[in-house]
């Protein structure tokens, strides 16, 4: 038996998530990191438990979908220097070391892996060299911090 | 006679490796294998992506000055190759929507009974100020970059503003691909 998809369940869905899930996430890098993490990478399906069982699956991975697209082309239409500032904002929710997450960001490049499935070759490559610029924009100005403001050295035990 | 067939053998050789080369600069980058969409050939949702001001921010000079004073100089050169290929890549993108959209009404006016001389004339004018600007452009981005061209970018986006409303008006039945050209 085949459960007929109402536009209105998606749109629920998609109400209900922005209200009770991304709103509690600051700012949009970390709300696409999330999204992105509620998609199987076998076979690029949404999936969240609490959504699917109020809306249905199909209702709940078209909402997932749909958020995820539209965090994602506000992202990339912003500055750059916006940018630097979500992403610092979420890499300070970490709770990590900074310059260890910044290291291991640059060198894995994870947000890859936070690009829409149809987003495009062209969006996805203008996001990912807009997000390694603001990350060694943020490592730079870390370091900057950092010899102005020097951390004071732990007593010898 | 012997030179002129030493000159027409050098042509020929020029000209394959002419196009050797092009079609070695136009494969994609290994690295892109990595994204799973770089498989997929391009949606409509790509298209309309691109339309939502993608191209305004590529040639945007504000990334470039935060970019030139925030790092090295070899990110910064880094920085710019990036957002030329991607200038030119987007570039290449809107000129070929456009040509797609003029070749269908190609096909579509041949067919035609009530054909408007004048609106064709004033299409076929527009395009070809189109492809002008187009050109212009490209070889700007070759020679400095898509930072500070913002005023030739937006005399690029007015013509195919203006080519698109054009369209609208005389082809009568909205294509795919000028839906995608949309915004």
């Amino acid at each position: 038996m085949s459960i007929e998809l109402r536009p209105a369940d998606v749109e629920m869905a998609r109400q209900d998530l922005e209200a009770r899930t991304l709103a509690e996430i600051p700012g949009d890098f970390a709300r696409l990191i999330y999204l992105a993490s509620t998609r199987d990478y076998n076979n690029g399906r949404y999936y969240h438990a609490g959504l699917a069982h109020k809306f249905g699956d199909h209702a709940a991975a078209l909402a997932l979908a749909s958020c995820h697209q539209d965090v994602f082309r506000r992202l990339i239409l912003r500055p750059v220097g916006e940018l630097v500032e979500q992403l610092d904002t979420y890499l300070c929710s970490t709770d990590l070391p900074l310059t260890d997450v910044v290291r291991a960001w640059a060198q894995l490049q994870p947000y890859r892996l936070a690009v829409p499935l149809d987003c495009g070759t062209l969006a996805a490559r203008f996001f990912e060299t807009n997000v390694m610029a603001a990350l060694v924009i943020l490592r730079s100005r870390r370091k900057r911090v950092d010899l102005n403001h020097p951390r004071p050295a732990l007593p010898r035990q | 006679m012997m030179l002129l067939s030493i000159l027409f053998a050098a042509s020929v050789f020029v000209f394959m490796v002419g196009r050797i080369l092009a079609s070695r600069r136009e494969s994609r980058p290994p690295d892109e294998v990595l994204y799973c969409t770089g498989e997929v050939p391009p949606t409509g949702k790509e298209d309309n992506l691109l339309a939502f001001g993608l191209g305004a921010r590529i040639f945007s000079s504000e990334d470039y000055r935060l970019v030139q004073t925030e790092t090295s100089a070899r990110f910064g050169g880094w920085f710019d190759r990036e957002r030329k290929a991607l200038a030119l890549d987007w570039l290449a993108r809107v000129r070929t929507h456009v040509r797609k959209i003029i070749w269908e009404h190609r096909i579509t006016a041949a067919r035609s009974r009530s054909l408007e001389p004048a609106k064709e004339l004033e299409l076929a004018f527009q395009f070809l100020v189109f492809e002008a600007t187009g050109r212009i452009l490209y070889c700007l981005i070759l020679i400095q970059g898509p930072a500070n061209l913002s005023t030739v970018t937006g005399t690029f986006l007015a013509v195919t503003e203006k080519l698109r409303n054009l369209l609208e008006r005389t082809v009568q039945t909205p294509t795919a691909t000028l839906e995608a050209v949309k915004n």
